[in-house]
């Protein structure tokens, strides 16, 4: 299938948008002033999309709060975890642990039957990072739009489908001001649609930061404390995790977050480690809790991959047995019929691909 | 393989135990295709044909058919066989082995431990000659898994033989019911039935447009009919379509095709239209539409909802399939992605991780 | 780096950079997209590979400065620095 550009033509949208707001009614957004119907409703729910017409679309998870993944930041949160419908932004600069907060969290909403996916604009989301920190990526999908308004069009289509559970958007930075609309109705669109919605920000998010501040139900600031160092390597960090604003809780509490990073160079040994035998050993804490914040530590836990389907048994039947031979011919350049494939611990690497990547 | 590399070993594995090895690049597109032409020509011969088109799939590069009874038309085992061979010799890379027994185990059996291609490696026929050919050949041929194979060793079973002659009671006791299907195999007896291939069956329906259509709704409505008309003869067949095609001749210019495949093989219009619907749109005719043909690729059965994934967001993967290829279609197959780990004893970072496509 | 620099871990493209080395040869001074970061090593190693016979030789170092922590190697083929991580 080749790929197709998008549509351009105002009149070509605007004729669709109008059978589908005929169809669908007032769903379908309006942009600016109005007079534009914009397109994230243009893929709408599909009415029927079971084989079975009887059937009812499978029920999304009801996990009304979600862990953030931490202990400590839960304990803070006014709501013990982050709600249905919510905005959260999590803003700081690099080596902030935003990332990995954000991982954490999908992981948490996974576990509950969640779908995520995760807005990449720069590329730079880390499958291996993510899996560590405990995401299913059969259950994530990485969204990598041609430019910004791009990614909120996109992002905004993906939610009206209805399918996904949780998006994060990681904000590149230099937004303009032509972004804050998008920005504003993509998040109206999750909270009508009971999606929540993570916005990684930097500090410095420019002509954005008044939209953040007011789309967010939740914001916290994440600030680098220090280095956990092993000898001169640096294995993770110490991140202070501020509520700057909670509409279910009281602002400016603050909990410490441990997060330990997968080793690099003999990764390998880490990953399959990660892979078959479970989480590493408890990491060393270098620095005693103080009275009025809480550590809480991260380390790459175990994949949460499910175990693989019990491997199909030939069903048996007898062999209706006719005069002289039945007669089977078995014609390939097969290898010999031998073994069944070995049957791989949860979470071990599928076979390898030539490398190829976007 | 005797230097210790295996079929879906990480790349990174393989590379290890043999670093003067040259790795090609895969093309599992064209492997399915030729495999699909060989299955089309052996078809010809008998329809009792069974055979994997995935080369993913374990069983990829093995066809077996039933003969029983084809003598009268093809000649006689070697001749039918040579002449099988032959069909697909031009098919598939190199010449292929054939094997012949009153078993499917048997006949692949025969066909893997075959030294002579392209002549077929015959198990005699009569009472016990195929457990008498099997009872001499290493266990490992067995379709155990590892640890199975294991067992077999620590306990001295180097040959099939060697498990066909302990009583099936105990082999059941000592390796399960597993163990007890084994000995089955072991023994010449395998109770398997062919599960034949389906062909593909292609339906198509068309209809004049008079006047001609230059709007997308009219379209949209004759499209409609046409993929109700098709879907209830796939339905009645019990099978789905994985491919729709459809053509609009133009009053002016050359006619548009759009080839759309499905994310799942379906027969309900909707889920069809639907699709094809979001291509016209993103691609709309460059003039008036006379005539539009429709085609589905059917090929069953048609999808039901994978309840063997074992989480909950399985339930909702067919949706969230559906949702991918139409956004896929409006923003660009470029746009969504999926990521695995690929090779995790890689070296290199970017050769740990695979991406692809969210929707194929 | 830029305080505007993507928040981001895995650079698929692996970006070229210039590198200031010490006087032993080591990563002392990172300068990419207009911006000059002193660093530190605090971790390397080497990865040589020969796949499809294209060799891989790759000198890697874990730098860290005042805001950033990055992954970077040198390319022992073709000499050039490159920038495969940062640390989010």
């Amino acid at each position: 299938m080749e790929p197709h550009p998008m549509p351009a033509a105002a009149t070509i949208l605007q004729g669709a948008m109008a059978r589908l707001e005929a169809r669908w009614g007032s769903a379908a957004i309006r942009l600016g002033d109005g007079s534009l119907t914009a397109g994230a409703t243009a893929l709408a729910a599909l009415p029927e999309l079971s084989t079975s017409p009887q059937a009812a679309p499978p029920a999304r998870p009801s996990g009304e709060i979600i862990s953030t993944g931490f202990a400590a930041l839960d304990a803070i949160l006014g709501l013990g975890g982050l709600p249905r419908q919510l905005t959260a932004v999590f803003r700081g600069a690099g080596t902030s642990g935003k990332t990995t907060l954000a991982l954490r969290t999908i992981a948490e909403a996974q576990a509950q039957g969640a779908i995520a996916a995760w807005l990449d604009g720069s590329r730079s989301l880390d499958p291996l990072e993510a899996m560590a920190r405990g995401v299913d990526l059969r259950w994530l999908i990485v969204l990598r739009p041609h430019d910004p308004t791009e990614g909120f069009w996109l992002a905004g289509s993906l939610l009206a489908g209805r399918t996904v559970d949780l998006l994060v958007v990681d904000l590149p930075p230099r937004l303009g001001a032509a972004h804050e609309p998008l920005l504003r109705r993509l998040a109206a669109h999750a909270r009508r649609l009971g999606v929540r919605l993570i916005l990684l920000a930097p500090p410095d998010a420019g002509s954005l930061q008044g939209t953040l501040a007011e789309v967010a139900g939740l914001r916290l600031e994440l600030e680098r404390r220090a280095w956990i160092r092993l000898g001169r390597d640096i294995v993770g960090q110490h991140t202070a995790v501020t509520v700057a604003k909670d509409r279910s809780g009281a602002p400016g509490r603050q909990a410490d977050l441990e997060i330990r990073y997968l080793a690099d160079g003999e990764q390998t040994a880490d990953l399959a480690r990660l892979l078959d035998h479970g989480p590493p050993p408890a990491p060393l804490v270098l620095m005693p809790p103080s009275p009025s914040s809480r550590i809480t530590t991260h380390a790459p836990p175990a994949s949460r991959l499910a175990a693989s389907a019990p491997a199909s048994r030939s069903r048996l039947q007898p062999l209706a047995r006719g005069t002289g031979r039945p007669g089977w011919a078995t014609v390939g350049a097969a290898a010999r019929p031998g073994r069944q494939p070995r049957r791989r611990a949860p979470g071990r690497a599928a076979r390898a691909t030539a490398g190829h990547g976007p | 393989m005797r230097l210790g590399v295996r079929r879906g070993q990480p790349l990174g594995t393989a590379h290890k135990l043999v670093p003067e090895a040259a790795f090609l690049t895969p093309r599992p597109a064209v492997y399915g295709a030729a495999m699909e032409a060989a299955l089309e020509a052996l078809a010809g011969f008998t329809p009792a044909i069974e055979g994997a088109t995935d080369p993913e799939g374990p069983a990829f590069g093995r066809v077996l058919l039933g003969i029983e009874g084809l003598a009268r038309l093809w000649g006689d085992e070697p001749t039918l066989t040579a002449r099988i061979t032959g069909r697909v010799a031009a098919i598939l890379p190199g010449p292929p082995r054939a094997g012949i027994a009153g078993t499917r185990f048997g006949a692949a059996v025969a066909a893997a431990t075959s030294d002579a291609p392209p002549g077929p490696a015959i198990v005699p026929d009569g009472p016990g000659a195929e457990a008498a050919f099997l009872a001499r050949l290493p266990i490992s041929l067995l379709p155990a898994d590892e640890a199975l194979q294991g067992r077999f060793r620590l306990f001295g079973l180097a040959r099939m033989g060697d498990l066909a002659r302990l009583p099936r009671a105990a082999v059941v006791t000592r390796f399960g019911p597993a163990g007890g299907e084994l000995h089955d195999l072991a023994g010449g007896l395998d109770r398997r039935p062919l599960v034949p291939r389906r062909p593909v069956e292609r339906l198509c329906a068309e209809a004049e447009l008079d006047p001609p259509v230059e709007t997308i709704e009219p379209l949209r409505f004759v499209l409609h009919h046409l993929a109700a008309t098709l879907c209830e003869q796939l339905t009645a067949h019990g099978a789905g379509a994985s491919r729709a095609v459809l053509r609009l001749d133009l009053e002016r210019g050359e006619p548009l095709q759009l080839v759309q495949h499905l994310p799942e093989p379906v027969a309900v219009p909707e889920l069809v239209e639907r699709l094809l619907v979001a291509r016209l749109e993103a691609q709309p005719p460059s003039g008036p539409v006379v005539r539009l043909a429709l085609e589905l690729d059917g090929r069953g059965p048609a999808a039901t909802t994978q309840l063997g994934l074992f989480t909950p967001q399985a339930a909702r993967a067919d949706r969230l399939g559906w949702q991918l290829a139409a956004l896929a279609i409006r923003f660009g197959p470029d746009r969504l992605w999926q990521a695995s780990v690929s090779d995790p004893e890689s070296r290199l970072p970017e050769g740990r991780v695979a991406w692809r496509p969210a929707v194929p | 780096m830029a305080a505007g620099r993507p928040m981001t871990r895995l650079l698929g493209q692996h970006p070229v950079i210039d590198v200031d080395l010490d006087a032993l040869g080591r990563p002392a001074c990172l300068r990419w997209e207009g911006t000059r970061e002193p660093v530190e090593v605090c971790n390397q190693w080497r990865i040589e590979e020969a796949w499809w016979r294209r060799p891989i030789r790759r000198a890697y170092f874990k730098l860290v400065g005042p805001r950033l922590l990055a992954l970077v190697y040198l390319d022992e083929v073709d000499g050039a620095w490159h920038l495969e991580r940062l640390y989010d």
